[in-house]
């Protein structure tokens, strides 16, 4: 370690911390998760390396700052913005999780189920046609005969419902 | 305190707009810039994305449980990425009791077989009722074979060897109306066949499809039993039937259809 670099250790709890919803949100600027899974890696390097200029009530911001800095120069770099073939939903399971993510996920996944199950049906379906078939709104009301404003509608409020669930078990 | 709520709602749902790519242009750049600045605003993007992912485990799962393992309407799991280890166990489970019914190779696409059959959404647990079903049918078979078989001489055998190889090869010369349907292959009209042979004809153009789809329609269960006897005598390594050697279940049901038709025969005579 050069002098002022963070120990390992400080480094792992900051991973152990932040590593997973890191991952997510660079799936989310990226929409591929093996990128992400490198972009996370070359953010925990950075905080190794310079993460002591961060004040530590300050470090998640820090780290999702350099987190989206190297995210958009790979996307730049490799122009994935242009290439949709992989959706978010799918772009998980080739990134090398921790075993505790992995635990957390499932119980999120758990909480969400719950909440999936409760949901009126004709929210589940939009749900289900969004996310899990991946067609877009315009799609989804052609397909189901309700005007696309009452569809949005209806999703809007199925995702308030599901991220409540997911917020609720993120808070415990 | 409720617009706060509202704005953190706003701010999700923009999220999830963005994950999902329903931002475009210029709403696009905006979030993207908000992304550089604001900690909420990334915070919003990962809930979202964590989020779909979850819900897109659960939908994987229930249609793992939905469609049934070689379904044409199930989705192509194999090229998702996202799978939960209970829907990778329940497939392997699934994949498993279909190696059970291993059935021979059919030149009938799964869309024939599909619009042959209204039961392509057959749930998990018919497989498993069918199997042990099968199996218990292959007890009973094998049992009644130990003490009811009939006692041929070597003579009764050899024409019933001879009569049955003939009929193995030429599906055509017992029901010439199956010979006419141009998907059926050598294979499928073997299945015909051994309809024929158990006396279930009325119920031959049903006994081609897979087990799945034959249980549905609820007129090929003896055709169901049969076959999947074989494939249960095949997949425990007992005495089956490998290529031209007839089995001796089946020299019995001839035998039996046999003194059948001959008791007829001279019902008519006497008439």
């Amino acid at each position: 370690l050069s002098a002022g670099s963070l120990d390992s250790s400080r480094v792992a709890e900051l991973y152990l911390e932040y590593a997973g919803e890191l991952r997510a949100f660079l799936t989310g600027v990226l929409r591929d998760g093996e990128l992400a899974g490198e972009v996370l890696q070359a953010t925990f390097l950075k905080a190794s390396e310079s993460g002591h200029t961060a004040q530590s009530e300050t470090m998640k911001g820090w780290l999702f700052r350099v987190a989206y800095n190297e995210a958009m120069l790979i996307r730049r770099r490799q122009e994935v913005d242009q290439r949709v073939t992989r959706q978010v939903a799918w772009s998980e399971a080739r990134t090398t999780e921790a075993a505790d993510e992995k635990f957390l996920r499932l119980e999120a996944t758990e909480r969400v189920r719950e909440q999936l199950e409760i949901l009126p049906p004709e929210q589940r379906i939009i749900v289900r046609m969004r996310i899990y078939d991946e067609k877009t709104f315009a799609e989804i009301s052609a397909e189901i005969g309700v005007p696309m404003g009452t569809v949005v509608s209806r999703m809007r409020t199925a995702f308030q419902k599901l991220s409540q669930a997911l917020g609720e078990f993120s808070d415990t | 305190m409720a617009s706060e709520i509202s704005q953190q709602d706003d701010l999700d749902w923009l999220a999830f707009q963005y994950a999902a790519g329903e931002l475009q242009g210029t709403e696009r750049d905006a979030f993207e810039l908000l992304l550089a600045t604001d900690l909420l605003a990334c915070e919003a993007l990962a809930k979202a994305v964590q989020l779909c992912q979850a819900i897109a485990i659960c939908e994987a799962e229930l249609v793992a449980d939905t469609f049934p393992v070689g379904s044409v309407m199930q989705p192509n799991l194999e090229t998702a990425d996202v799978q939960s280890r209970a829907t990778a166990i329940r497939r392997e489970s699934l994949a498993a009791i279909r190696q059970g019914f291993a059935q021979p190779d059919t030149s009938l696409s799964r869309e024939t077989l599909a619009a042959k059959s209204t039961s392509g959404r057959r749930p998990v647990a018919w497989h498993v009722f069918a199997l042990v079903g099968s199996a218990a049918c292959l007890a009973l078979m094998t049992n009644w074979m130990g003490t009811g078989q009939p006692n041929l001489s070597g003579r009764q055998t050899a024409d019933l060897q001879a009569g049955l190889v003939s009929l193995w090869i030429d599906g055509a010369a017992i029901d010439g109306a199956g010979a006419e349907d141009t998907e059926l292959t050598a294979d499928s009209q073997l299945d015909r066949q051994s309809l024929v042979v158990a006396g279930n004809v009325e119920a031959s153009n049903s006994v081609v499809l897979p087990h799945e789809n034959v249980l549905a329609d609820g007129t090929g269960h003896g055709a169901v039993v049969l076959k999947s006897n074989e494939s249960v005598v095949n997949s425990v390594g007992l005495d089956s039937d490998d290529g031209d050697a007839v089995p001796g279940w089946m020299l019995a049901a001839v035998a039996e259809r046999q003194r059948e038709v001959g008791a007829m025969d001279e019902e008519v005579i006497q008439d």
